[in-house]
């Protein structure tokens, strides 16, 4: 169950850094998450933690000791496959058994185990099964269970879910969690699904383009993101980004919009010019269904989504970009239709338009 | 890219034995070419040096353009028959027999002459060519006069029916497989809005066939320039020069008159030439990736 | 059914006499009396036009004609075992190692082109080679210089079907702790199972068929079916029957492999394309 420490970590393909200059540290029996979107290096980075690659740079240490030159089985890691990667001409019983027989253990101690296991998976009826007769949900259950079977330290899960029907994924997730919560291992999980992150990671790492952006617990990420990308990438729905400007006269500081203009008292810190404004769409609402709320105007609807038990509404409110609002029912309207929408001051997120930093939240700014 | 081999040798190891195999002979096959063609080797003295003598009297050599003209006839005319046909037969196979396993089963017996050893159709050809043999007896026993199938003016032609009857399978099979690929949507499309069978063909089947028939073009013209078991077992390149394509040319410089350096310098000019050309191949298979 | 469809049906069957209508004739060459074989009209009919005989193939079997068929069985098969083994190793490089020195993609390139040279550009230094090793006209040689010839059709087709094993699959192998030979028994043989009898049967096919190498590099005491056959041509006193037995025997494996790998067929073109 080690802490595992990533130390300046770099990987290049054909002198292009995929992984640049990584650090991060891992604690011990926790479910960490390394999200990213697509390109980011995150697979990268979950092979050289888990010794299928070697860095260029840097080292990988698991409790104090050094294990960069280590392989996979060295290092006591095991691996869930995004595809699966299970033997299309083994057993789904063989599959499991796999590393099993490669540590050359008795047959009678290989069936007991790889039979706890399934069982545990709820795949026992299944074993003699190959891989083409199997589900998806199944084939991921094999292939998890071939690498709870050797008792490993560490357990990499590359997008265990991203091949899987929806419902199937949710029900999964609930599953993963608990087998985390049961075994008691470190458990890293690669995702690009912000919104598994979120419910999966106590940790989570975001990397973009080779590197960590931010490194948090999901609460830290989401009401403090370290820049807009951060910002609108870790969400159920992507954050709604709108430019603005901090004005101040004499001693008087204002945000000011194309639609909107709020007094600030505590805006010492924060410099004179544009910025840009994020605002999730979860944080606005109807005044229809939730009543006025502290900054309210007018919208005209362009689009309505409904996803899930929830209505995407996209209007434009002349801020030059559209905006989306999360509302939490089916809400059906004409496009055309204007519609009142508000939202609470706190909710802001002030990033710097110069480097896309996050400056500050409406909280910190009205006192 | 896989993993566990720490070792990053290995990948190096696993192209030795490949490497050791061919260059043990390839390089020296290179260099001793560069090497004769510089050289004159009288028979019975000791090899003069003659500078690019060699390639002067390749470029003067009369008897060599003959050859090429041959060759570009043989394998040019050829290859655009073999594909056109072969093209002509995969459509018509898939668009007259329905049964999958008719159409299979007839599709195989077609592929058998291309499975055959060149020299295998030689004997085939030449029982059919040679004055006393079946095309002959076919033409006499229905009243007409005996072919000269073999004759300095038809062996070149008669050869390249040869080769037309062995290898249209080729193309034919490529197209094949390419024209099974296509979706029945596409055509059901096409038949709503109620296209010509020409333009069909153009909109719908050309696309998907294009790089089968460019890819069969290549490999034919490629493969009918440097074979010459027919030409060496049917005509031996004659009569006269009749039947000398530039592969055979060399050969008999070789073999024949023994004349090693100026026959290391056509060869040498072949590979470029051969080199060339699988270049272009390649750069048309990658383009397609 | 359409007057066009007729006219098809009627070109494909052409085509089908075209094809089969001269391979046909050839094999019943061998069956007859060197008599028969030529008349006008035709004898194509056998116990109607000419009663079957297997007079040539016994001239066959009561000479060393007989042994240039275990020659070319020789030849063939250890040749295509070498190169086989020398090009899953190679193929593997070549899939997975993509960018590692030797195994990149212009190394490919000059691998594919050895297949393109013209055997006739180099079959004189090849000869000219054996003679200064003093093993002209040996087993060794020609097997060594066939070998050579096969890695390259062998590693083409051999690589096309590593691609298509996910590399996850490999990597799980890793992770479950086998070391490079077991993942390449265990794993990549079984997966490429049909694929490489495919090949095995194409590399071997290609050697069985082989003339000019088999002629120049050997030919004498060494020879193969294919090298044989210009001795049997004489002018107007060629043995047809005996020349059209060889032939009919010489094509019975590449029919075998016909029939035998017929499903693989167009798997075998799509992939290797």
């Amino acid at each position: 169950m080690p802490e595992i420490k990533v130390e300046n970590v770099s990987k290049l393909i054909e002198g292009k850094p995929i992984v640049n200059n990584v650090s991060m540290e891992i604690p011990d029996k926790s479910f960490f998450c390394i999200l990213g979107p697509p390109r980011s290096g995150k697979t990268m980075l979950m092979r050289l933690i888990a010794g299928l690659e070697m860095p260029d740079k840097g080292r990988i240490l698991f409790d104090g000791e050094d294990v960069t030159a280590l392989g996979p089985v060295e290092r006591r890691v095991a691996i869930a496959f995004q595809d699966f990667a299970l033997y299309p001409h083994l057993t789904a019983f063989d599959n499991i058994a796999s590393p099993l027989k490669a540590m050359k253990l008795p047959k009678d101690e290989i069936r007991r185990k790889v039979l706890e296991v399934a069982r545990y998976l709820k795949i026992e009826h299944r074993l003699t099964h190959y891989p083409s007769e199997l589900s998806g949900g199944e084939k991921q259950r094999v292939a998890i269970a071939r690498a709870l079977v050797k008792d490993a330290e560490v357990i990499l899960l590359d997008e265990p879910l991203v091949r899987l029907d929806y419902k199937i994924r949710e029900d999964m997730r609930a599953e993963l969690y608990k087998i985390q919560k049961e075994i008691g291992k470190n458990v890293i999980l690669i995702t690009g699904d912000p919104f598994e992150a979120m419910s999966l990671g106590e940790r989570i790492a975001v990397m973009n383009e080779g590197r960590i952006v931010q490194l948090g617990t999901m609460e830290d990420i989401y009401e403090r993101p370290v820049n807009v990308f951060v910002g609108r990438y870790f969400g159920v729905v992507e954050m709604n980004i709108f430019d603005g400007e901090i004005v101040k006269m004499n001693d008087v500081a204002s945000l000011r919009t194309k639609i909107f203009e709020i007094p600030l008292k505590n805006a010492r810190n924060l410099p004179e010019g544009s910025v840009k404004i994020g605002l999730r769409p979860e944080h606005m609402s109807v005044l229809e269904l939730a009543g006025k709320r502290e900054v309210n105007f007018r919208g005209k609807i362009v689009l309505t989504e409904v996803v899930g038990s929830d209505t995407i509404v996209h209007i434009d409110a002349g801020l030059g970009e559209l905006l989306r609002v999360s509302v939490p029912a089916i809400y059906r309207r004409q496009i055309g239709e204007e519609i009142d929408v508000g939202f609470d001051i706190e909710n802001l997120y002030i990033f710097s338009s110069k480097d896309e930093k996050l400056l500050a939240r409406g909280g910190d700014l009205i006192g | 890219m896989p993993s566990g081999s720490k070792s990053s040798r290995l990948p190096i190891f696993l192209q030795l034995p490949a490497t050791v195999v061919i260059w043990s002979l390839v390089g020296y096959v290179l260099l001793w070419l560069i090497f004769t063609l510089f050289h004159r080797y009288p028979p019975g003295k000791p090899p003069e040096f003659v500078g690019l003598g060699n390639i002067v009297a390749m470029l003067q050599d009369m008897r060599l353009y003959g050859a090429v003209l041959r060759t570009v006839y043989y394998a040019g005319l050829g290859t655009l028959i073999e594909v056109l046909l072969g093209m002509a037969v995969a459509l018509a196979l898939v668009n007259l027999i329905k049964n999958e396993k008719i159409r299979f089963a007839v599709l195989i017996l077609f592929l058998l002459p291309m499975c055959l050893a060149e020299a295998v159709a030689s004997v085939i050809w030449l029982m059919l060519a040679t004055p006393e043999g079946y095309l002959n007896c076919f033409l006499r026993a229905l009243g007409m006069k005996a072919f000269p199938w073999l004759s300095a003016r038809w062996a070149l032609t008669t050869l390249m029916i040869a080769d037309i009857w062995q290898w249209t399978p080729l193309p034919l099979l490529l197209i094949y497989a390419a024209r099974s690929s296509i979706p029945v949507e596409a055509y059901e499309v096409a038949e709503l809005d109620r296209l010509s069978p020409w333009t069909t063909f153009r909109v719908v089947t050309w696309p998907y066939i294009k790089y089968a028939v460019v890819v069969a073009a290549l490999l034919r013209l490629i493969f009918m320039y440097i074979t010459i078991d027919k030409f060496i077992l049917i005509t031996y390149g004659g009569p006269g020069f009749a039947s000398e394509i530039i592969g055979f040319y060399v050969f008999v410089q070789s073999f024949g008159y023994r004349n090693i350096g100026y026959a290391a310098t056509l060869s040498f000019a072949t590979l470029i030439v051969a080199a060339i050309i699988t270049y272009f191949f390649w750069n048309a298979f990658k383009r397609r990736e | 059914m359409s007057w066009k469809k007729i006219l098809g049906f009627i070109g494909l069957a052409i085509y089908g006499v075209w094809t089969l209508g001269p391979y046909y004739l050839t094999v019943i060459t061998s069956f007859k009396k060197l008599t028969d074989v030529f008349s006008i009209p035709p004898k194509i009919i056998p116990y109607a036009d000419f009663v079957p005989t297997l007079e040539a193939y016994q001239r066959i079997f009561s000479t060393r004609a007989a042994w240039t068929f275990v020659t070319s069985l020789i030849v063939a098969t250890i040749a295509t075992i070498i190169a086989i083994i020398v090009g899953l190793l190679a193929a593997y490089g070549f899939s997975r190692f993509s960018n590692a020195p030797m195994n990149d993609e212009r190394s490919f390139f000059i691998l594919l082109t050895l297949r393109m040279l013209p055997p006739f550009a180099v079959v004189l230094p090849i000869v000219t080679y054996w003679v200064f090793m003093g093993l002209i006209d040996t087993y060794f040689a020609l097997i060594w210089t066939y070998t050579i010839f096969s890695i390259p059709l062998a590693v083409w087709l051999i690589k096309g079907f590593i691609d298509e094993i996910p590399r996850s699959v490999e990597d799980a192998a890793v992770a479950d702790g086998y070391g490079f030979g077991a993942r390449f028994r265990k794993i990549i043989i079984p997966l490429l199972g049909a694929g490489l009898a495919a090949t095995v049967a194409l590399v071997w096919l290609f050697l069985w068929n082989e003339f000019l190498f088999a002629l120049k590099v050997a030919g004498g005491k060494v020879i193969t079916y294919t090298a044989y056959l210009p001795q049997l041509r004489l002018g107007q006193r060629t043995l047809w029957n005996v020349y059209a037995a060889m032939g009919t025997l010489g094509s019975i494996p590449p029919l075998i492999i016909l029939a035998a790998f017929r499903r693989y067929i167009i798997r075998l073109y799509l992939g290797g394309r």
